[in-house]
């Protein structure tokens, strides 16, 4: 007899110890406001369906409650999901500012570390090299600048945004690449591209040729790509409740870019391409002003993001610094 | 928030609803709301302890309930379990949802749905609305 009443009591310590590890389903912060309060009522609702039905209606009980739990515990991921999204942006926004501001620093130091390599060495290939890996690393950084921003314009200007933004990031991560395998290809003495010489191509392999082509004409082609997308971008802007100053800040990158890509050696007029010190002048200027410009536009949008991190409690309001400079 | 009840009571839930209505005639903790609501409900609505921590939760939030210190029979009760109270604001909120409640009812017999049921509660739910 007395195995008989302890089997249901065991049945009831077994379940609440299911019960309790089950409630790791919740998030942390609901399970420590209120785990163990829900412990307590489900015991005491297994005693009394111990009591009033035995272990049949433990089991009906059981079914009851996982199917509470389980939807319930949903719902509370679901809700701290949202919350962690409409809190994270803050967050967001100044780091990938603050990475921005970084992407900068890359940018000026590959060419400062490039000009003190000639200067002390006269050999290029080095100092090439280290600006070929500071460069696409500047991209990267931008790329996730990218993110920041778009997370930001989106807020402003609804999720159609995301469209140029996406193809911004998809065409900087093809620059990456190409810049990547270009200095990957100088680190093995086939060909530099990035300064208009060619080294030892005719020592590559065909494939190699052919691939580094392709990477050559893919980073020259992204840019007049990559300034339509921030066109849209800016067009998008300027019809939201972003600050103006952003939209024409991302218009001027968009049209430099667009116009930068007539200035490389690629894009130049065949008056200019590779004829001696008027074509290079020509491609160093362009390549000045758009690099120059994009330095300048992205200082902006990485203060920009580092203020709406610092500023805004909520998405969407614009930080007062941010309303001012319009 | 809680001080505008007809906004409040279009975010009550069925289960806000029925847990204001345990916690009208007095504080309770979570075991007794639940035992409670299944005793009015007569066995119609079952709580279980995820849907009833939860709906506190977000009553705690719009200041419909909240917790009380005061332990009904201290000797006779587990010092861990907490109780919960109506606010003047979840008063407000259940009664605004029991009114809109009571004129759906009306329009349901002014349109002889009710017709068959005769004075006995039928559903649940429609039991007492008269």
């Amino acid at each position: 007899m007395s195995a008989l009443r302890a089997q249901p009591t065991r049945l009831v310590g077994a379940s609440v110890i299911v019960y309790r590890a089950l409630l790791l389903l919740y998030p942390a912060r609901f399970r420590r406001a209120y785990g163990e309060q829900m412990r307590q009522v489900f015991q005491a609702s297994c005693r009394r369906a111990r009591q009033e039905g035995g272990p049949a209606a433990l089991a009906r009980l059981w079914q009851r409650t996982l199917g509470d739990l389980l939807l319930t515990a949903l719902a509370e991921r679901i809700e701290r999901l949202e919350l962690a999204m409409t809190q994270a942006p803050s967050a967001l926004y100044r780091a990938t500012g603050l990475v921005s501001l970084v992407g900068i620093v890359a940018w000026i130091i590959g060419p400062i570390l490039l000009g003190v390599g000639l200067a002390l060495s006269g050999s290029m290939q080095s100092s090439v090299s280290v600006m070929l890996l500071l460069l696409p690393v500047g991209w990267l950084f931008f790329v996730i600048g990218f993110i920041g921003l778009y997370a930001w314009l989106a807020k402003q200007c609804g999720w159609a945004v995301w469209i140029p933004g996406a193809l911004a990031i998809a065409t900087l991560l093809v620059m990456i690449v190409a810049a990547l395998y270009w200095g990957y290809n100088s680190q093995i003495g086939v060909s530099y591209a990035g300064a208009t010489t060619v080294v030892n191509l005719s020592q590559a392999s065909a494939v190699n040729q052919l691939w580094d082509s392709y990477a050559y004409q893919a980073s020259y082609l992204a840019y007049p790509a990559l300034g339509l997308e921030l066109i849209a971008t800016g067009l998008l802007a300027l019809r939201s409740q972003a600050p103006r100053a952003v939209a024409r800040t991302l218009l001027v990158m968009g049209a430099l870019a667009v116009v930068y890509y007539f200035f490389t050696d690629m894009g130049a007029p065949s008056l200019l391409r590779n004829t001696g010190t008027p074509g290079m002048l020509g491609m160093a200027a362009g390549a000045l002003a758009f690099f120059g410009a994009w330095l300048i536009g992205w200082l902006r949008l990485g203060r920009w993001l580092w203020q709406a991190g610092a500023l805004t409690p909520s998405i969407g309001v614009v930080s007062p610094s941010l309303a001012a400079s319009e | 928030m809680g001080d505008q009840p007809g906004d409040t009571a279009a975010t009550l839930t069925p289960a806000m609803f029925q847990i204001l209505l345990a916690l009208a005639d007095g504080e309770r903790h979570g075991y007794s709301i639940m035992r409670e609501v299944e005793r009015a409900s007569e066995g119609a609505f079952l709580l279980g302890p995820g849907t009833l921590y939860r709906s506190i939760k977000q009553m705690l939030a719009l200041g419909l309930i909240e917790e009380s210190d005061e332990r009904p029979d201290p000797d006779d009760d587990d010092e861990r379990r907490r109780y919960y109270r109506i606010t003047g604001a979840g008063r407000r909120a259940a009664s605004q949802e029991a009114l809109r409640l009571a004129r759906l009812v009306s329009q349901a017999r002014d349109r002889r749905l009710l017709e068959g049921w005769g004075s006995e509660p039928g559903p649940a739910g429609l039991g007492g609305v008269q």
